[in-house]
C-alpha cells in the first residue's frame, strides 16, 4: 500500500505552525538563558558556601537532575497547587518546569568545569598571593569557562528538544499545534513530518554553531 | 630569617614531614636534596603555606606562625598576603594559558599589590629582561618551550619582589638542552643576593651554587651542612647511599 503525500493543506496553518514555533522559541531560549544564570549561581554557592548553603542546594540539583522533566511538569501544574493552593497557569508551570530542571544540569556542568581546571593553576595563583576569590575571577573561571562552552551548548541542544514535553500541558507550543492541526485535517504524517523537520531546521545550525565555537576557543 | 621549626604533616594516614627544622640566612641559597617522598617538596610548600603544617612554627623575617592542635586557622587574607612576599617556581610552571607572557609576570602587581598598570608593565619589562625574554611580552605560553616557559615563571615571581624564592624541581620537567637556560638564570639571582630555597636533583648545580644542603629521606633531616660537607664528606650510611647513585659515571670495563 502506497501513501499519497500531500503537504499543500498545510499552507493554509501556517500561522498557526509558525505561532508554535515562536512558542518553542521563546520557551528554548527563555529557560535556558535563566536556567544558565541561575545554575552558575548554584555552582559558586556550591564552590564558595559553607555547608549549610552547600547542602541543601545539593540536594535541589540532585532532585530535578534523578526526575523526569515531564514528571516535574505534571507534578507543579496538577500537584503544587493542591499541596501548597498557589495556582499556577500551564505556562507557569512550563516556565518553571524547564528552568530547574536545566539548571540543575548547568549546575554540574559549572562543577565539571571548574574542576577541569588543572590544580596546577590554583598554585600558581595563589603563590603570587591571590585570595580564593581573585583567584576563581582571575584565572580559574576563564579557564573554566572556555571548557564550558561545548557542553553548555549541548546542553542548549537538548533543552529545546525538551520544550516538547510542555505540549502535554496544552501550552501552545509547536508539538502541541501539530496536534491541533492534525485533529483538523486526519493528516498526521504530513504534519508531524513537518513539525520534526521544522525542529530539525532549528536544532541542526545550533549544532553547526556548537562544533565551530569548539574548535575556535582553544588555546 | 627564614626558620622553620620542627614541622609535621600528614595527609590522611601518610606522615610526610615528621618533625623538620631549618633555618636560612637572607641572601644564602638553600638546597634540598633527596629521593622521592622524602617531603622535600612538602616542606617547601609549608614554607609559602601552600600547605598547612599540621604543627610546627614557620617564621618569614618579622612573621611568624604557629600550627598546632590549639592554634587558630590562619585565614584566606591572611595566608595570601604572607604568601605576596615569597615567591614559587613549580616543576610544571603553572602559567596562565589564556594571558599573554607580560600578562602573566604582572597579574600579581596588578591583582595582589592594586598597582596602576603601566607601572607593573615596567616592572614586568624588566623582570622579563632579566630572565632574556625580551621581546617575548605578547607572546602566549603555549607558544614558548619549556625553558622559556620557566624562565617566564621565574620572571613572574620575581616580579613581586619576594623575601624569598622556592624553587620547587624546576629543571625536572626540562629537556636536557633547555636546563642550562634556567640553571644560568638562578646562577645569576644567587650572585644578585636573592634568598633561595631550592628542591633539586641538579646535584652538580647543587653542589655549586649552594650554600647549605639538606638530604632528607622518610619525612626527616638525615644531614645538613655545606655543600662540600654534604656531598664530599657524608656522614650518613643514607646520605652516602644517595650519592652513590650520582657518582656512577664509569662505563663497565671490559675483563679479558
Amino acid at each position: 500500500m502506497t501513501y499519497h503525500w500531500q503537504f499543500g493543506f498545510l499552507w493554509e496553518y501556517r500561522w498557526l505552525i509558525l505561532g508554535g514555533l515562536g512558542v518553542t522559541l521563546a520557551f528554548a531560549i527563555g529557560t535556558t538563558m535563566l536556567g544558565l544564570a541561575i545554575g552558575v549561581l548554584i555552582g559558586l554557592g556550591r564552590l564558595l558556601g559553607a555547608a549549610w548553603l552547600r547542602v541543601p542546594l545539593t540536594g535541589v540539583v540532585e532532585l530535578f537532575r534523578c526526575t523526569p522533566l515531564l514528571v516535574q511538569l505534571v507534578w507543579l501544574y496538577y500537584a503544587l497547587p493542591v499541596v501548597s493552593g498557589i495556582e499556577i497557569s500551564a505556562y507557569t508551570a512550563a516556565g518553571l518546569a524547564l528552568t530547574l530542571y536545566v539548571s540543575s544540569f548547568y549546575a554540574e556542568i559549572f562543577r565539571g568545569g571548574v574542576a577541569s581546571v588543572e590544580i596546577g593553576q590554583w598554585d600558581g595563583a595563589r603563590a603570587v598571593g591571590m585570595r580564593r576569590l581573585q583567584v576563581l575571577r582571575r584565572v580559574v573561571l576563564p579557564q573554566a569557562f572556555r571548557n564550558m562552552l561545548p557542553p553548555i551548548m549541548n546542553q542548549a541542544v537538548i533543552q529545546l528538544k525538551n520544550t516538547s514535553l510542555i505540549s502535554t500541558v496544552a501550552v501552545a507550543d509547536l508539538l502541541y499545534q501539530g496536534s491541533v492541526i492534525t485533529a483538523a485535517s486526519y493528516r498526521p504524517l504530513e504534519v508531524y513530518t513537518l513539525v520534526a523537520a521544522l525542529y530539525f531546521a532549528v536544532l541542526f545550525p545550533m549544532t553547526r554553531l556548537a562544533s565551530y565555537l569548539e574548535r575556535r576557543l582553544r588555546f | 630569617m627564614i626558620n622553620i621549626d620542627s614541622l609535621h604533616k600528614s595527609f590522611g594516614a601518610l606522615q610526610v614531614l615528621r618533625g623538620v627544622s631549618l633555618h636560612v640566612e637572607k641572601g644564602s641559597v638553600t638546597c634540598l636534596v633527596g629521593p622521592s617522598g622524602s617531603g622535600k617538596s612538602t616542606l617547601l610548600r609549608c614554607i609559602n603555606l601552600l600547605e598547612i603544617p599540621d604543627a610546627g612554627h614557620v617564621r618569614l623575617g618579622a612573621r611568624g606562625f604557629n600550627f598546632g592542635a590549639g592554634d587558630r586557622p590562619l585565614s584566606d587574607r591572611e595566608l595570601a598576603a604572607y604568601r605576596a612576599d615569597t615567591g614559587m617556581v613549580f616543576q610544571h610552571f603553572n602559567l596562565f594559558p589564556h594571558m599573554t607572557v607580560l600578562g602573566n609576570v604582572v597579574e600579581g602587581l596588578v591583582t595582589v599589590k592594586r598597582m596602576k598598570a603601566a607601572q607593573a608593565h615596567q616592572i614586568g619589562r624588566a623582570q622579563l629582561e632579566r630572565v632574556g625574554l625580551s621581546g617575548k611580552e605578547a607572546e602566549h605560553p603555549v607558544r614558548l618551550s619549556g625553558g622559556q616557559k620557566q624562565r617566564v615563571a621565574i620572571a613572574r615571581a620575581l616580579a613581586m619582589n619576594p623575601e624569598v624564592l622556592l624553587l620547587d624541581e624546576i629543571t625536572s620537567a626540562l629537556d636536557p638542552e633547555l636546563v642550562d637556560d634556567v640553571l644560568a638564570v638562578i646562577r645569576r639571582l644567587a650572585h644578585d643576593g636573592m634568598t633561595m630555597i631550592l628542591v633539586t636533583h641538579e646535584m652538580a648545580f647543587a653542589r655549586n651554587v649552594c650554600d647549605q644542603v639538606l638530604f632528607m629521606a622518610d619525612g626527616v633531616v638525615v644531614e645538613e651542612g655545606t655543600a662540600e660537607q654534604v656531598f664530599d664528606a657524608p656522614r650518613m650510611q643514607r646520605t652516602q647511599q644517595f650519592l652513590a647513585r650520582y657518582s656512577r659515571t664509569a662505563l663497565p670495563v671490559r675483563r679479558g
